[in-house]
């Protein structure tokens, strides 16, 4: 007999024998529901009951019955009897009641304990992958819990009914069963942590893979990522994930196969590591239990190609580690990936640490080699057959070791059967003799190629389309493909086709022949010609009578019943009822109206009036949304149902209507066509080492000066002038100059030259090369600011709006020169200030006279009332939260100043003129700053001035500039960083978190307008306190100063003005016990 | 075969159908009007559990939701000055709520040298005759009425032995013999399941207080020495006295509050 | 005896004082001849320094004589109280008395006696009696109190988050200050006097102007209630500074301020719990004092206030720490005022004052101590400079232990808990002496008058008791709030006790 059919049955036997029904486990409720469960029952009326339950039920749950005493502590009357009910029935129903409760309660507990597996007698694989999964001891406990738990309700119910026995009173049955159910449902409310665990563990155990741990079993082992599961899914149909990172496969995976006609069950682990069992984590260990416990054929996986990230010799190491695994299994060690590397290109001492694997088998059990590639699917199908093999032999060996086949033996009858004889195929002799002729072997034969292949050769399957007459034996083969109708004309052609037609066709020309022979005459032009005269006259009558008869048709009077006179419509009737059920009546009015056009003139004027406001009225209508719409409720509905389809729109962020977008960026009409004569064309072409770098053309009007030109394009007066001296005041030249100079910088800071100019809601901006919509600043074109929109995937472009951060800067101007009188103030000072992160005091900013100016004009505003909270031009900066991107920083801020605005640009409200002067000044200082530093500095139009009221009003620390984590950088992608380096420089001055600065504050200059008597480093001065105190230094987002470096404090001295970046410098002012001024005034930039 | 985690690879393999997130979405919208439905339709014990269930969800919505704005908003305006000040060194710890200190003290030591308590249930509600005896007919016609059974729960000591029928006149039924009964301690608001080690006072009647019978407001001592209570001069104290505050015949159990 | 501005009581008072000793003297000598005996007795000082030869004397002598004898050893210009320890028991009667206790082994009079002699306090502090006035004004609980160092003012933090400055000449309220937007928890007083600190729940710590009370800035930075305050002692303030604040706070942080600039100096944060209580030592002046704090993590740790490094970590309660004592608090509070009233030029002299003094306490009591009382109702005395381990632990108390303050010289110390009872303990070597039994409800807080031979306690049942440590005993009991007393304080001249309590009254108490 083969051992293949011993194997087969005695497997259908084993299987038998062991079923796990780990998917039959019922769901477990959780414990609150448990309990709301059980007595939901008995409401249902399902009490057990032998005896006659349901009237009893009835009678004494209908309500004369229940609310028999008003005074429950009065006992029922002797006897027990109430309402007429026996109180040892009353006592029996209250006890069912328990006792079905705790039975129900039971039977749900023990429908767990018994479900769920006994770890100890469930088969040592299982028992040991549930350990590993749910840890046994916690497995054990819960179930443990349960059983307690059902023990306790009982022991509840039985301790209540005893007491029952003696209740005298409906009142006291009630209650007590009302206790016993509560001390139930409490104990199983403990149970809420046992159960939700089981819960857990069931599902869980409902998916584990069926395996069987008898039967034939293939287990697929080895470091993570070498191909396991590939190789799974290459032999099984099981297909499982594969993925190019390791432990991909986190639990046991099942697949089944058929080899020769049997059953295997093929087991892909999640991969090994090679360290200390005790150090394995669960999904390693799943894998070393599948290996421990299942007696199957091991296939050891070897990534050759050490892709998977492990050395050749670690993955031996682990072999070696798990060897003892390995023990009395047939062991196949295949080495994988050899689509990758070669066995041949192996080093020798690789192949010697492949032999030492050899080695260390076990005795008897030889180790077999095999090179596969899973990508290839080489060499798979042999390592498959010789592993199923080798277990095949290995387990009859062992039944038959353990006389297991005997009983097989028995049952099998064995006849033997003479061999069969030999029938060569039989060659009709034609052929035999055509070979001849061919000159063939005898045993050759002709074969033509089979339509498969023909298939592939014309291009394979789809393209190929089967020739079905290629075979058709016709006279002339050309006719192969002649289309044949079957039907023609209703008629079915093969009813008509006359095998001999040509005869009968040659028997009729020879007949014509004969006629035209006896029949004289030779040509019939004549008979023709007249035919077709006759014919023309014909055709002329037969026209003229159709035009009669449709003039005729046309001539009759019109049909139906005249409308009366009276009953005609005036057309302006016609025209308010078109207009009322909105539709356009203008057509109507149309033909009436160019009649009474030519009546008058006086009327063509009055009706050229009447169009006028006609045509303003439509257009005042165009803009409203109840264009054309009869009533106030259409309009609204009309309105709605837009709503309602813009709703979509809106939600998954579509274009819609009300979406700006530009359909053409830069329409022809705009961009071509001849340039003013009064302009000057420069084309620049700026070359870097032969290369073009950018080109871009300037209109220059031909009177304005280079430099003029020049700084109006935004680069710096000094930039300027040194450019146009390097190229002899050649404007071109000097661009050229600049823009190399630009270039330079677009390493360093990445700009972009030339950005074309585009307005949006009256905002100049431009989009970038990245699709983003950037700002253009005041005089400021070749850099782009920051970002307020972006291009959108169908080319349109999205403008995200402004807030008052953007406004402050797009309103802000490039800051003025002109100056009366000078001002003491050192520009390289301030900048060294600034570098290290410290104010600069600009004592001796203003002089003595024009403080006291000022202060006497803010004193008088004060007194007026005009300087406090509330007045109409001043704004509670902090009570109303500032603006939309800062309001984070500026909440719960402690500051009692009242702050407020003016426009020191000669808007309104606009300061009083002592004040005025000195904003100016600090626009002065600006101004020297951006011309002597070539910084992008942008003055804003307001300037600010706080007054801390002398009730020590204070302002806790704070920066004018917060960097705020919730931010998006507007910076756009061009200024961005290219190089790694830059990145990282930039991730170092930013700092790792995400973000951006609240604002574009730049620089703060503070000038101080107070008395020189109220503060100041004397005895009353320090009394007065209102310091502003600087945390020089600080880290970023530290907002209380513990990380500064020095401290600085600053007397608001009258005439000081103090200068520091609005970013870096955390401040505070102190509290101040003197009316203090202090004007602020920012300068912006861009980035 | 579907093995392991076979719904969360089909997902990712396959992905959700293409409008799953779009249905969510719709569902979990509809939520609100579904509950409302329910709420409307349940009557009886279901509608008492869903509203349970209902109100309980809110409150922890109403937590979670006052907590983020607390985490939101700075602890400023979170201050406000409470009564009561105490100095640094009790912060934080256990006040008694007293409002005299000196008059109560002084009353509370009075009482206890009155050997009066002063207890939770000062006064409890009279039992009628009937309601605290049942009457037990015996003799061979059952004319003789002289048995009485004590249907409330009582406390016997151990080693009881009921007297022979002829002479026992109170039966004490087994049934409503208690051992235990659940002490809760006022201060440390902890309850403990003590032996009972007698009944000292039952406010009905005397004779309850002798056949040891246990109803509201009466008097017991319990086996403290578990809690392990100590005097001031550090000993353990054994037994303390507790007054039942339940009515054990319709709970089935005894509870209890420790006189300390 | 209290101090008067004028001179001539005071010279009558020391006369008068010189006739009882003298009256004392004979009788002792009557009935030093009725015991006969003699002994070899060698004088000693408490660091066992031995003053003068052995000398013979009769098993008679007093104390007093005793006392006249040694003054004549130590050639003090002026008679120097002193009270004797003959090994470890005091000499209260005469030798022979104390002798008698002494064990057999000891007992020979062939060997020498050893008797320790301890200075006292050349000036009495009378008892306080006397409930002078009562002053109603808050109107919340009285929280903390104290006397300024040159006893002429006096500050109390309440309930209503105001702190108020009292007139002690007039005994009337001087000052509001207002500005605290909760309880005021702390109140302390620059040692020289000049400035007054408040903090509380709400955070931040208030500086005040001792005379106008006006408010001179606030320190923000605590992000939790603050706790407690201790100014640094002056004579380790380097240079012509002011002396910094340290401040500890329930965020488990303590901070080192600058009043003058407003600024906080140094944050020192490895505590894991509130930091209950904080203290400045004088030790060390090369790093300007060493910082010792403790809070509810079990843990006292050593600060460097130079450079905010941790110097060490004293590890052995169980629970929250509750209070830390250094037996040098009174002198390091006190700073330049002694209990005399004097005048100051300026800061510099004043911190030339306080050296001096602190120095002569050093010298007195022998090494800085601390000690601390925690919830796990033990004590410690550690030598923090000396070693890490604590020098003993002071067990006995059966609930937890509020406050533990040392006498002024330093030689004994008290602790007041929960259990009802003061304690009193050797200030050296930590032996349990005496408990004070007598408050019938928790014992919150001590005060010792200036001379170390009274004792002030406030409990929960809303008296406040005054001991007798000479003869260990309850001198008065000062009965009067009608609710807990929750906060008290000798001023530092000994002349008043003010008591602070629940019922919003500030009481204080003269002779």
């Amino acid at each position: 007999m083969r051992p293949k059919d011993l194997e087969a049955d005695f497997c259908s036997v084993v299987i038998a024998g062991i079923m796990y029904k780990f998917k039959e486990i019922q769901t477990i409720p959780p414990a609150k529901q448990l309990v709301d469960i059980v007595p939901w029952l008995f409401r249902q009326g399902s009490l057990p009951g032998s005896f006659s339950v349901r009237p009893a039920n009835a009678e004494l749950s209908h309500k004369g019955f229940v609310s028999a005493h008003k005074n429950p502590n009065v006992p029922a009357p002797l006897g027990g009897h109430c309402k007429g009910f026996k109180i040892t029935r009353i006592r029996s129903f209250y006890m069912r009641k328990v006792k079905f409760c705790q039975t129900s309660y039971n039977e749900k507990f023990s429908k767990i304990l018994e479900e769920f597996p006994k770890i100890d007698d469930i088969h040592p694989f299982y028992a040991d992958l549930c350990n590993v999964l749910y840890d046994r001891d916690h497995y054990k406990l819960a179930l443990g819990q349960v059983n307690a738990c059902k023990k306790v309700v009982d022991g509840i119910a039985k301790e209540y009914v005893k007491m029952m026995k003696f209740a005298d009173s409906l009142y006291k049955c009630k209650m007590l069963k009302r206790a016993a159910l509560g001390r139930m449902s409490t104990s199983v409310k403990k149970l809420q942590g046992a159960l939700s665990f089981l819960e857990e563990v069931r599902q869980h155990l409902g998916r584990l893979p069926a395996i069987n741990p008898a039967t034939r079993t293939l287990i697929l082992t080895g470091y993570p990522n070498v191909g396991k599961s590939s190789f799974m899914n290459i032999v099984t149909n099981a297909n499982v994930d594969v993925q190019p990172y390791a432990f991909t496969t986190k639990s046991l995976f099942i697949g089944h196969l058929d080899h020769n006609y049997v059953k295997w069950q093929v087991i892909d682990t999640p991969g090994i590591l090679d360290h200390p069992l005790e150090d394995r984590n669960s999904i390693e260990m799943t894998a070393i239990t599948a290996l421990a416990h299942l007696p199957a054929a091991v296939l050891f996986f070897v990534d050759i190609s050490e892709h998977c990230g492990f050395s050749l010799p670690t993955q031996v190491a682990l072999y070696h580690s798990i060897k003892p695994l390995f023990r009395n299994r047939p062991l196949l060690i295949i080495l994988n990936k050899t689509d990758l590397r070669k066995l041949s290109e192996l080093s020798p001492e690789e192949k010697q640490l492949l032999d030492s694997m050899a080695e260390a088998a076990y005795d008897g059990w030889p180790v077999h080699f095999f090179e596969t590639s899973c990508a290839k699917k080489e060499g798979v199908d042999a390592a498959l057959t010789k592993g199923c093999e080798l277990l095949l032999d290995r387990r009859v060996e062992q039944k038959v070791k353990t006389g297991k086949a005997d009983q097989f033996r028995s049952r099998l009858h064995i006849t033997n059967v003479s061999p069969p004889a030999s029938r060569p195929p039989c060659i009709p002799n034609s052929v035999l003799r055509q070979r001849e002729a061919f000159g063939l072997p005898s045993g050759f034969l002709l074969e033509e190629p089979l339509e498969r292949e023909r298939m592939e050769e014309l291009g394979g399957a789809g393209v190929y389309s089967v020739d079905l007459w290629r075979r058709a034996i016709l006279e002339d083969p050309n006719w192969k493909y002649d289309i044949v109708p079957e039907i023609m004309d209703g008629h079915n052609i093969v009813d008509y086709v006359d095998p001999d037609i040509d005869r009968k066709l040659a028997e009729l020309e020879k007949e014509e022949a004969l006629l035209m022979a006896e029949s004289s005459l030779g040509n019939d032009d004549e008979v023709i010609g007249e035919f077709q005269n006759t014919q023309k006259v014909l055709d002329e009558v037969h026209s003229r009578m159709r035009q009669k008869r449709l003039e005729r048709r046309i001539g009759k009077s019109r049909t139906g019943v005249p409308t009366p006179r009276r009953a005609r419509k005036k057309a302006e009737e016609v025209e308010e009822k078109l207009t009322s059920i909105g539709l356009d009546a203008s057509k109507v009015r149309g033909r009436s109206a160019s009649k009474k056009r030519s009546s008058s003139l006086l009327g063509k004027r009055k009706h050229d009036a009447g169009e006028d406001e006609a045509a303003t009225r439509t257009l005042s209508r165009a803009r409203s949304r109840s264009v054309g719409l009869p009533s106030e409720e259409a309009a609204q509905t009309v309105e709605k149902k837009r709503r309602k389809t813009m709703r979509l729109h809106q939600k998954k962020g579509h274009k819609g209507e009300a979406d700006r977008w530009i359909p053409d960026l830069k329409p022809k009409h705009l961009y071509s066509g001849k340039v003013p004569p009064d302009q000057m064309t420069v084309a620049v072409v700026l070359l870097d080492k032969g290369s073009t770098i950018s080109q871009f053309t300037l209109q220059i009007p031909a009177a304005r000066s280079a430099l003029e030109e020049l700084t109006s394009m935004g680069f710096e007066a000094c930039e300027a002038t040194e450019a146009l001296e390097t190229c002899q005041d050649d404007l071109v030249e000097a661009l050229a100059f600049l823009s190399q100079r630009h270039k330079k910088r677009r390493v360093e800071g990445g700009q972009k030259p030339a950005l074309e100019t585009l307005e949006v809601e009256g905002i100049k901006c431009s989009v970038t090369a990245e699709g983003e919509l950037v700002m253009l600043l005041p005089g400021d074109e070749l850099r782009g600011g920051p970002v307020i929109g972006h291009r959108k995937a169908d080319g349109s472009l999205l403008f995200e709006g402004m807030d008052d951060w953007l406004w402050e800067l797009y309103e802000g101007h490039r800051p003025r020169e002109e100056l009366e009188g000078d001002l003491h103030f050192d520009p390289a000072a301030v900048r060294a200030a600034l570098e290290e992160g410290a104010p600069y005091v600009w004592d001796g900013f203003a002089s003595a006279a024009e403080i006291q100016q000022a202060h006497a004009a803010l004193e008088e505003m004060f007194q007026r009332g005009q300087l406090s909270r509330g007045s109409g031009l001043w704004v509670d900066e902090c009570n109303e939260g500032g603006h939309a991107r800062n309001r984070k920083a500026l909440e719960g801020q402690q500051r009692d100043d009242a702050c407020g605005f003016w426009d020191v640009q000669g808007g309104a409200p606009a300061p009083p003129a002592p004040v005025l002067k000195l904003f100016h000044r600090l626009e002065v200082a600006a101004a020297r700053l951006r011309s002597s530093f070539g910084w992008p500095l942008l003055c804003s139009r307001l300037g600010m001035a706080a007054v801390y009221d002398g009730q020590g009003a204070c302002y806790e620390q704070h920066r004018d500039n917060e960097w705020q984590r919730h931010l998006r950088s507007r910076t756009p992608q061009g200024l961005l960083p290219k190089t790694a380096a830059e990145a990282q420089q930039r991730r170092l001055e930013l700092g790792e978190s995400g973000g951006a600065p609240m604002n574009f504050r730049e620089l703060t200059m503070l000038a101080y307008v107070n008395m020189p008597e109220d503060f100041g480093d004397h005895a009353v001065g320090r009394a007065n306190g209102g310091r502003l105190r600087c945390y020089v230094a600080t880290k970023r987002g530290d907002l209380r100063g513990d990380t500064a470096q020095q401290l600085q404090d600053l007397e608001p001295l009258g005439g000081r003005a103090v200068i520091f970046r609005s970013k870096d410098l955390l401040h505070e002012v102190l509290p101040s016990f003197c009316r203090r001024y202090c004007l602020t005034f920012w300068v912006c930039t861009p980035h | 075969m579907p093995q392991n985690e076979y719904i969360k690879e089909s997902i990712k393999r396959f992905g959700r159908r293409f409008d799953h997130e779009e249905r969510m979405r719709k569902k979990k919208a509809r939520e609100p009007k579904k509950i409302a439905k329910t709420a409307r339709k349940l009557r009886g014990i279901k509608a008492k559990l869903f509203t349970k269930k209902r109100y309980s969800e809110k409150a922890t919505m109403k937590k979670t939701i006052k907590a983020h704005q607390e985490k939101d908003a700075k602890a400023k305006d979170a201050e406000e000055v409470k009564p009561g000040a105490v100095p640094a060194y009790l912060l934080d710890r256990e006040q008694v709520r007293r409002t005299k200190v000196l008059s109560n003290m002084i009353k509370q030591k009075r009482k206890e040298k009155a050997g009066k308590w002063q207890v939770p249930i000062p006064k409890v509600k009279a039992m009628t005759e009937d309601e605290m005896f049942k009457i037990l007919r015996s003799g061979k016609r059952k004319k003789k009425a002289w048995k009485r059974i004590v249907n409330k729960v009582s406390f016997v000591g151990d080693n009881f032995t009921r007297k022979p029928p002829k002479f026992e006149r109170y039966i004490r039924p087994s049934a409503l013999r208690f051992k235990k009964a659940h002490v809760t301690h006022p201060e440390l608001k902890m309850t403990f399941n003590l032996e009972i080690v007698s009944v000292k006072k039952n406010p009905q009647s005397a004779l309850y207080t002798n056949l040891g019978v246990i109803t509201k407001g009466t008097i017991i001592e319990v086996n403290v020495s578990e809690l392990g209570l100590v005097t001031q001069t550090g000993k353990v104290i054994f037994a303390k006295y507790a007054q039942v505050t339940n009515n054990p015949d319709i709970d089935g159990c005894i509870n209890s509050l420790l006189l300390v | 005896m209290p101090p008067r501005p004028n001179k001539k009581r005071r010279v009558a008072d020391k006369k008068a004082a010189e006739e009882v000793v003298s009256k004392k003297l004979k009788a002792a000598a009557a009935d030093a001849l009725a015991i006969d005996g003699q002994a070899l007795v060698q004088f000693v000082d408490p660091e066992g320094k031995i003053a003068g030869p052995q000398l013979d004397v009769p098993l008679g002598t007093s104390k007093d004589q005793l006392g006249t004898l040694l003054n004549q050893l130590l050639e003090n210009s002026e008679e120097m109280p002193y009270s004797f320890h003959l090994e470890d028991t005091e000499i209260t009667s005469n030798l022979a008395a104390s002798f008698g206790k002494l064990s057999k082994g000891q007992q020979s009079t062939e060997r020498v006696l050893n008797i320790t002699y301890y200075p006292l306090a050349v000036f009495r502090v009378r008892p306080v009696t006397r409930c002078t006035s009562s002053l109603s004004g808050h109107i919340e609980a009285v929280l903390c109190v104290a006397f300024s160092p040159d006893s002429r003012q006096l500050a109390t933090g309440s309930g209503d988050s105001t702190v108020r400055l009292w007139d002690l000449n007039t005994e009337l309220p001087k000052h509001t200050c207002k500005g605290h937007l909760n309880w005021v928890l702390a109140v302390a007083w620059s040692p020289d006097g000049s400035r007054l600190t408040s903090a509380g729940m709400d955070k931040i710590v208030l500086v005040w102007c001792a005379q106008s009370g006006k408010n001179l800035g606030a320190l923000r930075g605590h992000t939790q209630p603050v706790t407690c305050l201790c100014w640094q002692p002056l004579h380790v303030t380097e240079g012509d500074s002011f002396p910094f604040l340290a401040t500890s706070s329930k965020d488990a942080a303590v901070r080192i301020w600058d009043t003058t600039a407003g600024t906080c100096v140094r944050s020192l944060t490895s505590h894991s719990q509130p930091v209950m209580q904080v203290r400045w030592s004088g030790e060390r002046p090369d790093i300007g004092g060493v910082i010792y704090s403790a809070g509810r993590d079990c843990v006292v740790k050593v600060w460097n206030p130079k450079d905010g490094s941790m110097l060490s970590e004293l590890k052995g309660h169980g629970h929250w720490v509750n209070t830390l004592a250094l037996n040098t608090d009174y002198v390091l509070r006190s700073g330049p005022f002694t209990h005399e009233p004097q005048k100051f030029k300026d800061l510099a002299e004043k911190k030339e004052a306080a050296k001096k003094r602190y120095d002569e306490a050093i010298q007195l009591c022998g090494g800085e101590r601390l000690l601390s009382g925690s919830d796990d109702f033990t004590l410690f005395l550690w030598r923090p400079v000396v070693s890490k381990t604590a020098v003993c632990r002071m067990t006995g108390h059966q609930k937890i232990v509020n406050q533990v303050a040392f006498s002024p010289d330093g030689r004994w110390f008290a602790s007041a808990s929960f259990d009802k009872s003061v304690r009193l303990w050797d200030g050296r070597t930590g032996k349990y002496v005496h408990a004070f039994r007598g408050h019938v409800g928790d014992v919150y807080q001590l005060a010792w008058s200036a001379d170390s031979r009274l004792l002030v306690s406030v409990s929960k049942d809303s008296t406040a008791k005054c001991w007798d440590i000479g003869q260990r005993k309850l001198l008065e009991d000062l009965p009067g709030h009608a609710d807990e007393v929750y906060a008290v304080d000798w001023s530092l001249d000994g002349s008043r006790v003010a008591t602070g309590s629940k019922d919003r009254l500030l009481k204080i108490w003269r002779h």
